[in-house]
């Protein structure tokens, strides 16, 4: 298992919408919010391949015995990691920023605020759909060849929920004004940053034997 | 109705977005470049590219120079996708790509490119080009090569067909090579193109006008120039189709704003509408200015 950092760009959320979910629910699936009760039960029917391949392909599609976008129904929360570390030491020639995926979700290509969540998630090295606890990393071309083009947004899709625990900090940007910044190439400033007291790095829960 | 000779209303995309993504990715490449991380250059490199091809659809004469940033990178990584940047950027001297890690089909791809380049661009005679270029069928020429993964024997046909066009002064030499290398080099792009949410927001892994597609397109141009739209019908390339949008843009790369047109020549720009823009409107277009701040 692997503790992957991620970025999490999400449009127009309001600062105190944004405290919340940095000190009480952590990032939630629109399922959720939308349900606002889910049980195990439903968890386990809603995770599998079908519906990662519905997030992924048909998320602004409504399914055919569904009345709204998939998206509004998914189970699957997508952040980003940028380019695969396997991609970059294969020398593919693109490789993708995660701050600029993030970004350009966060802030819908520089036309809004946005807030970019940087946090963890746990991650496997293999598929691992219907386990609730580690992400996809539908990005890598090894486990998910059939996802392919979702490999440049560095896509790492969460399932049901990514703890407060488990988010460093969350960051807003004013879409307008980090275009102008990126444009002169200055170094990306948010306008403002919340950091998650409560936050656990994941080097405190690394195991480092030393020799004696 | 598309009309025609205008790459932004063939790939469905809003002007004001592309502007805005051209100026922060263009910065935001110049950032990453300054930093000495290795992954940085990379990054810096992609950046500068998505910069160039959004310059190509806003505005074309700030697309060399971000072409040319991104071959540099390219040529300090010693990726020969160099190559496919420097045909965009117009230059005629050979990226330096070393031997670092050799990526066979790729190279193959992109070398045969630079032939073509080189007789396109009249450096390189039909005859010594023909020379370089092998005869024999092979079974890796089926190996998909670069970004676009098209097969590397549709660009050795391609390259071999501009060495026949100009030496024959007949454009039915690039048939049906060009016809078919177009068509599978836009294969990425209108997949890209289905997922209409974030293709127009420029968030999909494709570039709107990808490096290898550009570099077919200004290698064609200057092998059939002149052209017209009839030129490529009877070639065989669809009317108003993404398969005509390099041919168009490499025609305005390779024309200057400030050149003499000669009578009937097609306008040199499109509008920021969909309508073909005249050139005093393109120059402004070209004059730096801060992004648009809403679509």
């Amino acid at each position: 298992m692997f503790f992957q950092h991620i970025l999490k760009g999400i449009p127009e959320a309001k600062p105190d919408e944004v405290e919340r979910i940095l000190t009480k629910t952590g990032i939630r699936c629109n399922w959720w919010r939308r349900a606002r009760r889910i049980n195990s039960e439903q968890i386990k029917a809603k995770l599998n391949t079908g519906n990662l391949y519905r997030h992924l392909e048909h998320y602004h599609e409504a399914p055919l015995t569904g009345d709204r976008p998939f998206g509004e129904d998914t189970p699957f929360i997508s952040t980003t990691a940028g380019t695969a570390v396997e991609d970059y030491a294969a020398e593919t020639i693109y490789i993708y920023d995660a701050f600029w995926e993030a970004a350009i979700f966060a802030t819908r290509s520089f036309r809004c605020d946005g807030w970019i969540f940087y946090g963890y998630v746990y991650v496997l090295g293999k598929p691992a759909v219907e386990l609730q606890e580690f992400a996809e990393e539908v990005r890598n071309v090894h486990l998910y060849p059939q996802f392919l083009r979702w490999r440049h947004q560095g896509e790492i899709t969460a399932k049901i929920e990514i703890p407060s625990v488990r988010l460093r900090c969350a960051e807003l940007y004013h879409g307008p004004k980090l275009a102008e910044q990126l444009s002169r190439g200055e170094q990306p400033e948010p306008v403002e940053v919340l950091p998650n007291q409560a936050y656990c790095p994941p080097d405190r829960y690394t195991n480092i034997l030393g020799g004696l | 109705m598309v009309p025609p000779g205008n790459p932004l209303a063939v790939l469905h995309l809003d002007p004001a977005d592309v502007r805005v993504t051209a100026h922060a990715a263009d910065g935001y490449g110049s950032l990453l470049a300054r930093t000495s991380q290795p992954g940085h250059q990379a990054r810096a490199a992609t950046m500068k590219i998505r910069a160039a091809a959004c310059w190509c659809l806003v505005s074309p004469a700030r697309a060399p120079a971000a072409f040319a940033a991104a071959t540099r990178l390219y040529e300090r990584l010693g990726h020969p996708f160099a190559i496919a940047a420097a045909i965009c950027a117009g230059e005629q001297r050979p990226p330096a790509v070393g031997p670092r890690q050799p990526v066979p089909p790729d190279e193959r791809a992109y070398g045969a490119l630079w032939v073509a380049w080189g007789l396109a661009s009249r450096t390189t005679s039909a005859d010594a080009a023909l020379r370089m270029l092998p005869r024999a069928a092979d079974d890796r020429e089926w190996f998909p090569a670069g970004q676009l993964e098209v097969p590397i024997r549709h660009y050795l046909e391609f390259a071999r067909g501009v060495a026949v066009t100009l030496r024959s002064g007949d454009p039915r030499g690039l048939a049906p090579s060009l016809p078919r290398l177009l068509q599978r080099a836009t294969e990425p792009v209108r997949i890209a193109m289905a997922d209409q949410y974030r293709w127009q927001a420029l968030a999909t892994g494709v570039m709107p006008v990808e490096p290898e597609l550009l570099a077919i397109g200004r290698i064609a141009h200057r092998t059939l120039a002149p052209w017209d739209e009839d030129t490529l019908t009877n070639l065989g390339i669809p009317r108003n189709s993404v398969e005509r949008m390099p041919l168009w843009i490499a025609r305005v790369l390779d024309e200057p704003p400030a050149s003499p047109r000669r009578p009937g020549d097609r306008p040199l720009s499109w509008g920021p509408n969909g309508t073909e823009a005249p050139t005093a409107a393109r120059v402004r277009n070209d004059a730096p200015e801060p992004p648009a701040t809403s679509g």
